[in-house]
Order: C-alpha cells, then sequence, then structure tokens
C-alpha cells in the first residue's frame, strides 16, 4: 500500500492535534474543561465520508496516538477502545447520497456522546465520582470546534479523492 | 484495502489493544514499556511546543521551590527542638533518666480511650510499664514494645487506673476513666477520682502520681492533672470528683519514656535531733 497525500494529511493532523490538545492549549491559558477533542474531529471527519469500519480503524489508530502522547492515560488502552467506538458511531452517519450539511456535526455529536460515556463510565468505575459539568462543556467545545473545522475537512477530503491523492 | 482486510485489521489491532488493556490493569512490565515509548519518542516534541525555557526565570524558580522546601524542613526541626528542650526543661523530668519519643500513631479505642504508638522500642531502651510523660505531666505507660516502637495506654482509657495523691495534704486515691454507671455526668475527655480515705477534695487540688515500687508502672510525683469538679455529698464514705487531665491527649506528639531506676544503694540510716528545722 502506497502512503497517499491523504493519509499522510490525515496522520500528521492526528499528532498535531494530539500534540495541540496535551500540551499548548493548556500552556495558553484554556482551562482543561474547555480543551476540545480535537483527535475525535479529525477520526469523525473520516468516518463520516468512509463508513463504520473504516471510522472505527480510524479512531483506534488516532485513540493509540492521543494515549502516547504524555501525560500516558492510564489504564493504557482505553481510549483507543473508547474512541474506536466513537469512530464506528460516526461511521454510522454516513449516506453517500446525501449532502446535508448538518450530518457531520450530528455524527461528531454522537462520537463525543459515546466517548463521554465510555470516560464517565471509566472513572466511575476509577474513582466511583464523575465531574459531569466538566465532561458536558468539554462535549460543547468539541461540537463547537468540529461545526467550524468539519466542513473544511470533508470539503478538503473529496478535493483529494476527486484528484486521485487519497 | 478490501473491505474484509480492513475488518480483519480492525478486529486484530482491537484484540491487541484489548489485550495491552488488561495487560496494563493487571500490571504487566510490558505496559509501562508501550507508556515508556510514548514519553521517549513525543516528550521531546512537546518540550519543543511547551517552549520550556532552559533560563534565568527557570532556573530562578526552581530555586525557590527547593529553599522553600529546605525553610520548611528546617521550621519542622526548630519546632521539634523546641518542643523537645519544653520537655527536657519540664519539672516532670528534673532528675530521671528518659528516652525522648515521638508519637507516630493513635488508635481510638471502641471502647473508649485510646491508645498511641512511639517511635522507641526495646533497642532505645524502653521496657514495657514505663511511665510516659509529656511537659505537661502524665501521658500514660507503656503496654507492648517492639524492637523499634511501643504502644501507650493513654491516660483515660478503659482499664487504666492510676494511684494518686491530692491536693496539698496529699490524700490517697485512685484516677480512672469514667465508667459507664459512674452516678454523675462528667465531660468528654475528663477522668474520675475517688478517693480512699473518707476526705474531700477541693476544687483547684493538683492530682499526682503516688508512684510505684521501682517506679513501674508509674513513677511519683508526676502531674495527672486538676480537681475541676466535686460530686455532690450523697452520704458515701469517700468523695468522687472530676479531674481535668494536665496533658491533652488530642495533641500530644513529642514525649519521654521513663526509665524506671532501680534503687541498688541501701538507704543509710538518720538520727532523728528532735529540733525542728
Amino acid at each position: 500500500m502506497r502512503p497517499t497525500l491523504l493519509g499522510v494529511l490525515r496522520t500528521a493532523y492526528v499528532l498535531v492535534a494530539a500534540l495541540f490538545s496535551a500540551t499548548l492549549l493548556p500552556r495558553l491559558g484554556v482551562a482543561p474543561r474547555w480543551v476540545p477533542d480535537l483527535v475525535l474531529v479529525g477520526v469523525v471527519a473520516t468516518a463520516v465520508l468512509r463508513g463504520p469500519v473504516h471510522g472505527a480503524l480510524a479512531g483506534l489508530l488516532a485513540g493509540w496516538v492521543a494515549e502516547l502522547v504524555p501525560p500516558v492515560g492510564s489504564p493504557l488502552g482505553l481510549a483507543p477502545l473508547v474512541m474506536m467506538v466513537g469512530g464506528l458511531v460516526g461511521g454510522l452517519f454516513r449516506r453517500p447520497a446525501s449532502r446535508s450539511r448538518l450530518r457531520a456535526p450530528a455524527a461528531l455529536l454522537a462520537a463525543a456522546g459515546v466517548v463521554l460515556v465510555g470516560r464517565l463510565a471509566s472513572a466511575v468505575l476509577a474513582e466511583g465520582s464523575v465531574d459531569l459539568g466538566g465532561s458536558v462543556m468539554r462535549l460543547a467545545s468539541t461540537v463547537a470546534v468540529g461545526v467550524l473545522l468539519l466542513p473544511a475537512f470533508v470539503a478538503l477530503d473529496r478535493a483529494l479523492v476527486r484528484r486521485r491523492l487519497g | 484495502m478490501q473491505p474484509y482486510a480492513r475488518r480483519r485489521l480492525l478486529v486484530v489491532l482491537a484484540s491487541l489493544t484489548l489485550a495491552l488493556l488488561v495487560a496494563d490493569l493487571a500490571g504487566w512490565a510490558a505496559a509501562d514499556g508501550v507508556r515508556r515509548v510514548g514519553g521517549l519518542a513525543l516528550g521531546p516534541v512537546q518540550r519543543a511546543l511547551s517552549g520550556a525555557p532552559r533560563d534565568e526565570i527557570d532556573a530562578v524558580e526552581r530555586e525557590n521551590v527547593r529553599l522553600r522546601s529546605l525553610v520548611a524542613e528546617q521550621e519542622r526541626q526548630l519546632d521539634e527542638a523546641r518542643r523537645l528542650g519544653e520537655l527536657l526543661g519540664s519539672d516532670q523530668t528534673t532528675g530521671r533518666t528518659l528516652v525522648p519519643a515521638r508519637v507516630v500513631a493513635t488508635v481510638l479505642s471502641p471502647l473508649g480511650g485510646r491508645s498511641v504508638t512511639l517511635d522507641a522500642g526495646s533497642r532505645d531502651g524502653v521496657r514495657a510499664d514505663s511511665s510516659v510523660v509529656s511537659a505537661d505531666g502524665l501521658v500514660g505507660r507503656v503496654v507492648t514494645v517492639t524492637p523499634w516502637t511501643s504502644d501507650v495506654q493513654v491516660l483515660g482509657s478503659t482499664g487504666s487506673v492510676v494511684a494518686v495523691r491530692v491536693g496539698p495534704t496529699g490524700t490517697l486515691g485512685t484516677v480512672s476513666s469514667p465508667a459507664p454507671g459512674d452516678s454523675q455526668p462528667r465531660p468528654r475527655g475528663s477522668l474520675r477520682l475517688s478517693l480512699i480515705a473518707p476526705a474531700t477534695p477541693v476544687v483547684g487540688d493538683v492530682v499526682r502520681t503516688l508512684g510505684s515500687v521501682n517506679e513501674t508502672p508509674y513513677a511519683a510525683g508526676l502531674r495527672v492533672g486538676t480537681v475541676t469538679a466535686v460530686d455532690p455529698d450523697r452520704g458515701q464514705v469517700a468523695r468522687a470528683a472530676t479531674v481535668r487531665p494536665a496533658v491533652d491527649v488530642d495533641a500530644i506528639d513529642i514525649v519521654a519514656v521513663l526509665v524506671p531506676s532501680t534503687r541498688a544503694v541501701p538507704r543509710t540510716e538518720s538520727t532523728a535531733t528532735g529540733r525542728a528545722q
């Protein structure tokens, strides 16, 4: 398999997004509860165009990248699995015939909901208490950023595929 | 890639992830290896991204943190030295051989009272049934000794009874924890004094230990507390009273274990002169 420009761009985006949300945003003074899940936005942008299996695969790999960016998550591997389910759910929103602008944000909302539920469940199991308000704020900021970014991602993806670069 | 191959890849990768998750939860070393790889590969990038400057401010801040921790440590040591000095200068320990110790654990007994653990044991010269005092007065007696620690039964525990002398006349009595069937309500943390001889204690009387043979378990003359209330006369032969302990058992920290001194030299006889001094 030859690496395509689209694949390289996607990998670079996930890496930069993971570093950005782990290192740069907290450094710039963004409260942890407002840091959007940028990696999930990228996963959903892929999933909504290519379907659940591809979305799950992208989610798993991107989740691993996000997991391995220090601070490395604990337990190791939980976040990739949750992100995989998120990508799978996002992929269920694929409709090749429709070009509605609302579908990608809806897929992101569903995927972010899955990730939220996964995090809350693991937090309940591990600590016995959850920061529900903070998690919901994180979901809101993720969806807000996604509404801005997703159309651009989808358009770029389509353009690259049309030029046989993806 | 074919859809079928993609599905298979997904299943394989997800299984690997799950296996790693289980391995991490089970505490296997392989998971730590993966973790280290993440830090090794991406840590430098993060450092560059966060713009961590190795400049003067950074060094000064680091020095600041180091000095702060140093000051805190010094303050703690000074405080300890002050308390030890207080203990050694106290009239409770004058002329006695003692082992200084610090309370490292405390347990509230379900039956009432408490026992504390000291960081000194038989290797330090602590013997069972030695008196334990603080600068204010009697704390209790050692009941169990291990090589490096010892457990102390604190005054007021269930089953702790101390023979005492009360007031300037030195009336004999015993101090114990307030029994459940006590006729008189007593404030929390106070002790019950019952006199042996028919006498009446007075509020403000100082209660001191009577002392035992070979100073075991209690040395003589240690301050136990002060009489704060005398029970009303109900026709009993000897009156009882409430004693406030001299030591705040909730806040004991540095204490001294008195080393019992056994007499080796016989007392010299003396002749009465018949003249009052």
